[in-house]
């Protein structure tokens, strides 16, 4: 009787779960777009992945906030070819697990041709080679782990890879600090590894010595033997490439164990709460990608988020989705004619000119240096 | 030198913090005999309540710590009553006891996530302020001190109320055996619920400070519990001294694992200590086999 009942219940389960994806999948590419076409009716769905919680949501956030603006003026001003642009918004949470998950929505419910994102390297290092095989195109306005060049075809980045960022480090450091001994922590991840890597090659070229190097998961609240261990190495520049929780965790401790040489972080730094609950606790430096921002950009950021900042990845962002919106116009959706076009493209946008070359990495990168002070962060000219 | 010292240092204040938490974990684990899951997000729940009264509302800190001790206490009673004593009085098995504690844990936290966002915030200073102290090249803050200081006055305190008082003993004959202590006429249901109260109200304690000492995000609780566990596990479950040296023997073999070899090999060196335990004396240090 009772095994019955059980085989019933599971064969009800099957059925529905069947319908369900069965339908499912019909619904989202009535709702999507037909692969191939530019014509159509509703809206083009675009979906979009970037930390809206977790260790860096204070940057996706805002830069959710870019995208939808440029939705808003695509969509005032006509649209694409008469077509409403709508994204969906998927929270990948700055982690593989969560940027999977959302991709494979965005991929296999919403069928959407284009994904923009993700912010964190791993995010996009997860969910890009799923991405690939499934001939979606995946615009990341903030990755920049160098091994993501390698993706596939389908990838384009308006963000520099950290093969130049790390190098500019090295430089920066071995020429203008004049440090020749560098202990290095890091977030062990797609992008602070790659930095780690890149920029220890780098110094070493120049004849740098590299003391010490201590890795810790970017979930980590205890960093205080790694601390004590970069310390104790006596260099005179600590190269600390952390995402933002764990650097202002970090940064306590760093005041704790009285380190007072000076640090220089990455691009993670230029986010509004690091620059806040770094104030009196060190030395700290670290560069950005430089990007010409306009003030007239920077007052829509304003207008619609209620605060000065335009973190890193925010125009690059704005941009992402104003060019996808130029090329579907041109060659419509097909993501084999997409990514044909995208390599031809020159675009002048808010971040600066962007163009791509054979990887999907964007060829000019240049990069400042800022200084934290007094809770906030000052270029270093 | 310095190293070695600060080191040790480093050892001590992460030791307490698991001991700690361990002391809530192994109490409610001797009692109740299931792995409480939940009480990882008890310790959030400490820190997050202190976070909203002191820093968002700008309560008086000491009323704001002490709310913050009983809520997570009162949300550890509140799921003995309403989750895990109808499943006891189902006789449901471990298995599912783990389940519905991991389920409630998952839960809670979601909720802390969607109140507060999942970003790390930081607590106003302690009570004690963030005063460095700099004793012989080694450096320790008053907020770290108070953890040491309050790990040890809370083993003192539960070894007190355990052994000298009637009801501590009934917590005894309880963790030793429910059925036999209800036939001599111990209210175990009562016993049962103070202990998840006392548990809990331990956990969010911890969160508190933690807090201070490094900030509060919603997924701290799964760290919280895995130290916890680890802790208790080393030290012999149920035990109490047991889970403050095992929390003591963690950070010293982590801390001192990491000086020797790469930070990155952190998590490994806890998981392994763990690991060995369980394959050459899997009852723990002063565990009853």
């Amino acid at each position: 009787m009772s095994s019955k009942v059980i085989i019933g219940i599971i064969v009800v389960v099957v059925v529905v779960a069947g319908v369900y994806f069965f339908m499912g999948g019909k619904i989202g590419q009535q709702e999507g777009v037909t692969p191939g076409t530019s014509v159509g009716v509703g809206p083009i769905a675009l979906g979009f992945i970037e930390p809206l919680t977790g260790d860096a949501a204070s940057i996706g956030t805002i830069n959710r906030a870019a995208v939808e603006l440029a939705v808003a003026e695509v969509n005032a001003a006509g649209g694409v070819n008469g077509r409403p642009i709508e994204v969906i918004y998927e929270d990948g949470q700055c982690n593989a697990k969560a940027a999977t998950n959302a991709a494979s929505k965005l991929i296999n419910v919403n069928k959407v041709p284009v994904i923009i994102g993700g912010l964190c390297s791993t995010e996009t290092a997860a969910f890009g080679p799923g991405a690939m095989q499934a001939k979606v195109i995946v615009f990341s306005p903030g990755s920049s782990a160098p091994t993501l060049s390698q993706l596939g075809k389908y990838f384009f980045r308006n963000y520099p890879s950290d093969a130049f960022q790390g190098k500019f480090a090295a430089e920066y450091a071995y020429n203008t600090l004049k440090a020749r001994k560098v202990a290095i922590g890091y977030h062990i991840s797609d992008w602070g590894t790659g930095l780690k890597n890149v920029f220890e090659r780098r110094f070493k070229e120049l004849g740098g010595q590299i003391v010490a190097i201590e890795g810790a998961p970017q979930d980590a609240r205890d960093y205080r033997t790694m601390l004590t261990k970069l310390k104790a190495a006596k260099a005179d520049l600590i190269y600390f490439p952390a995402y933002p929780d764990g650097s202002i965790v970090a940064m306590g401790q760093m005041k704790e164990l009285g380190i007072k040489t000076k640090v220089l972080g990455a691009d993670a730094w230029d986010d509004p709460k690091v620059q806040k609950e770094a104030t009196g606790k060190g030395d700290f430096y670290f560069l950005i990608p430089f990007s010409p921002v306009s003030d007239e950009f920077k007052a829509k950021i304003k207008a619609k988020t209620g605060s000065d900042q335009v973190p890193i990845g925010t125009a690059n962002a704005y941009d992402a989705l104003k060019i996808m919106a130029q090329v579907i116009a041109q060659v419509g959706t097909d993501p084999d004619k997409i990514q044909e076009a995208m390599r031809t493209l020159t675009y002048d946008g808010a971040s600066g000119k962007i163009d791509f070359d054979e990887n999907g990495d964007i060829t000019i990168a240049s990069y400042i240096i800022k200084h934290m002070e007094n809770g906030s962060a000052v270029e270093v000219k | 030198m310095a190293l070695l010292a600060q080191v040790a240092v480093n050892s001590l204040i992460a030791g307490a913090t698991y001991a700690l938490l361990g002391m809530g974990f192994t109490l409610i684990y001797g009692t109740v005999k299931f792995v409480h899951m939940t009480h990882g997000v008890f310790a959030a729940m400490g820190g997050y309540m202190v976070f909203y009264l002191v820093k968002s509302l700008g309560w008086n800190m000491w009323v704001g710590i002490a709310v913050g001790i009983i809520v997570a206490g009162l949300f550890g009673w509140l799921s003995e009553k309403f989750v895990y004593s109808s499943l006891r009085r189902r006789r449901a098995s471990t298995l599912v006891m783990f389940i519905a504690s991991l389920g409630l844990f998952t839960a809670l936290q979601s909720f802390i996530a969607i109140l507060f966002t999942s970003q790390l915030q930081t607590l106003p200073e302690s009570p004690f302020g963030g005063r460095i102290w700099e004793i012989a090249g080694t450096a320790i803050t008053s907020t770290q001190i108070l953890i040491i200081f309050v790990t040890a006055l809370v083993y003192v305190g539960l070894r007190l109320f355990l052994d000298l008082t009637k009801f501590g003993k009934a917590v005894k004959a309880v963790s030793d055996d429910e059925e036999v202590a209800k036939i001599v006429g111990i209210n175990t249901e009562r016993v049962v619920s103070f202990i998840f109260f006392l548990g809990s109200a331990l956990a969010g304690l911890a969160g508190i400070l933690v807090g201070f000492d490094t900030g509060v995000h919603p997924t701290m609780g799964l760290l919280a519990l895995l130290e916890a566990a680890v802790s208790a596990i080393i030290g012999g479950l149920g035990n109490l001294f047991g889970s403050v040296i095992g929390g003591f023997l963690l950070a010293f073999v982590e801390n001192f694992g990491v000086m020797k070899i790469a930070n990155e090999w952190r998590g490994a060196i806890a998981m392994g200590v763990l690991l060995l335990f369980l394959l050459f004396k899997p009852e723990g240090i002063f565990g009853k086999r």
